[in-house]
């Protein structure tokens, strides 16, 4: 089973993994569109995508990653956690 | 409000009784029956539906998957290749037909998808061609875009050109052209020559050939090949890109397929900047020297195939404001060329080899009639 907390984690150790997200607090983290403020480029969205499917053994649809969801943190979670338990 | 078919649909008729509404803009389609076209006519006109239920066919089809010279019309030419009939409730092809943009409640709202994607994952808008391309390539089929490009093209290993119209349009003029325009005294540069299978074409011809991309891995796949043609990893198009290049020690420098990324760029961000790369052009031609470009056809690139296979008809969406072939228009293009000191010596459109009509009638036709590729000679004014 995995955990909500594992999944962010992961999620935030790519995304952060050059720099931080412009955020003072954790909470604001994850609620932060970091495709809308081009925090990400197309290029890292993708790699981002497949790492986290190695991960946690899921596979995104199109319709997934093109939802509002997978803009923050928050959702993107939230979907991993649904497409795992499956 | 009752929803609208917008006037970007057209009917096309279809084997069997059947009837392909295409929305021309957003290149997409669905096949109904008679009583399919009569439930949208009658949601349409603010009324009750009159039939209950009716088939679809699923007749779209991402044809540009592949490769950028595959049929662009976006449907599934073969009727008896369409996906089994689909029964609909008046309600469920209403909302398929929403979905494809055959049926329309706020057309506001439908007019304001057109533009370019933020991003990939930008549903909102439809995007351009390459947006779209990179979707399909890594959303859906989740390929590498560069393996992909270099497939699309060519054979395994590299060693021809797929027997599609780059084969029977492109490779098929340069083979002619080439050996007509060049001779064994001719040093020719290559800018942007990707894997160098036109390089190698060039230097069978030329005698100095100088193949250089900013991608190090075509140029390595390049040198592999083991030609005539020398090969070089540049970042081309950057500020003092050719600058290994000597001033005025080209008779020819020639560029394909290339210079559309500087009008509309593939991935969203800044476009770079044609004229710095024209400048340098300039710079390493020799005084005299022509400038070759062959690149995908101002008007016609990507333009829907319509009609009967042999008397092919096209629906032009658009040539100012490109989504859909994503090459500078016209005057943009040769005012940027005369910008940068060059006069048009010479323009040609290219035609399918006559051989491809058994190959590909339906691509062979459209070709034959609605140019793929331009060819401009340009000398220093």
């Amino acid at each position: 089973m995995i955990s909500e907390e594992a999944v962010r984690k992961k999620i935030l150790s790519y995304l952060e993994a050059e720099r931080p997200l412009p955020c003072a607090a954790e909470e604001e983290k994850l609620s932060f569109e970091f495709l809308d403020s081009n925090f990400v480029d197309s290029i890292k969205i993708v790699e981002l995508v497949t790492r986290l499917e190695e991960d946690f053994g899921v596979r995104f649809e199109p319709e997934d990653m093109q939802s509002v969801d997978f803009r923050t943190v928050k959702g993107m979670t939230g979907i991993i956690l649904r497409l795992a338990s499956r | 409000m009752s929803p609208s078919l917008p006037g970007d649909v057209v009917v096309l008729p279809a084997p069997g009784r059947r009837w392909l509404l295409y929305n021309v803009f957003t290149r997409t389609s669905l096949a109904v029956d008679g009583a399919g076209l009569a439930v949208l006519a009658d949601l349409a006109a603010g009324g009750e539906p009159a039939a209950r239920t009716c088939p679809t066919w699923e007749t779209g089809v991402f044809g540009n998957a592949d490769g950028l010279l595959a049929d662009p019309t976006r449907i599934i030419r073969d009727a008896r290749q369409w996906p089994p009939a689909v029964e609909a409730t008046a309600e469920r092809l209403a909302g398929r037909c929403r979905e494809l943009f055959l049926l329309v409640d706020d057309p506001g709202a439908y007019r304001a998808r057109f533009g370019p994607k933020k991003n990939l994952l930008d549903a909102t808008k439809t995007g351009n061609f390459h947006q779209q391309l990179g979707v399909e390539l890594l959303l859906k089929r989740r390929v590498n875009p560069e393996q992909w490009w270099v497939r699309q093209k060519f054979e395994d290993g590299l060693s021809g050109i797929r027997d599609n119209l780059y084969r029977a349009v492109q490779h098929s003029f340069l083979t002619g052209y080439f050996p007509k325009r060049l001779t064994p005294a001719s040093s020719v540069v290559d800018v942007g020559c990707g894997v160098g299978y036109y390089t190698e074409l060039i230097a069978a011809s030329a005698g100095s050939t100088l193949g250089v991309d900013p991608n190090a891995e075509y140029i390595a796949a390049a040198r592999r090949r083991g030609g005539k043609a020398r090969y070089e990893v540049l970042p081309v198009g950057r500020p003092g890109g050719l600058d290994p290049i000597p001033s005025a020690s080209a008779d020819f420098v020639f560029m394909s397929d290339a210079l559309l990324f500087y009008f509309v760029p593939p991935v969203p961000g800044p476009v770079p900047d044609i004229d710095l790369l024209f400048r340098e052009v300039r710079r390493i031609l020799k005084p005299g020297g022509v400038f070759i470009s062959v690149e995908p056809h101002y008007i016609f690139w990507l333009a829907p195939w319509l009609g009967d296979q042999d008397r092919p008809f096209t629906v032009l969406t658009e040539y100012r404001r490109k989504d859909f072939g994503v090459t500078a228009f016209m005057s943009r293009l040769v005012q940027a060329f005369c910008r940068n000191g060059f006069q048009v010596s010479w323009m040609e459109e290219l035609w399918p080899d006559p051989a491809f009509r058994e190959v590909d009638p339906r691509a062979f036709h459209f070709a034959d009639n609605f140019p793929v590729w331009q060819l401009f000679e340009l000398r220093s004014a």
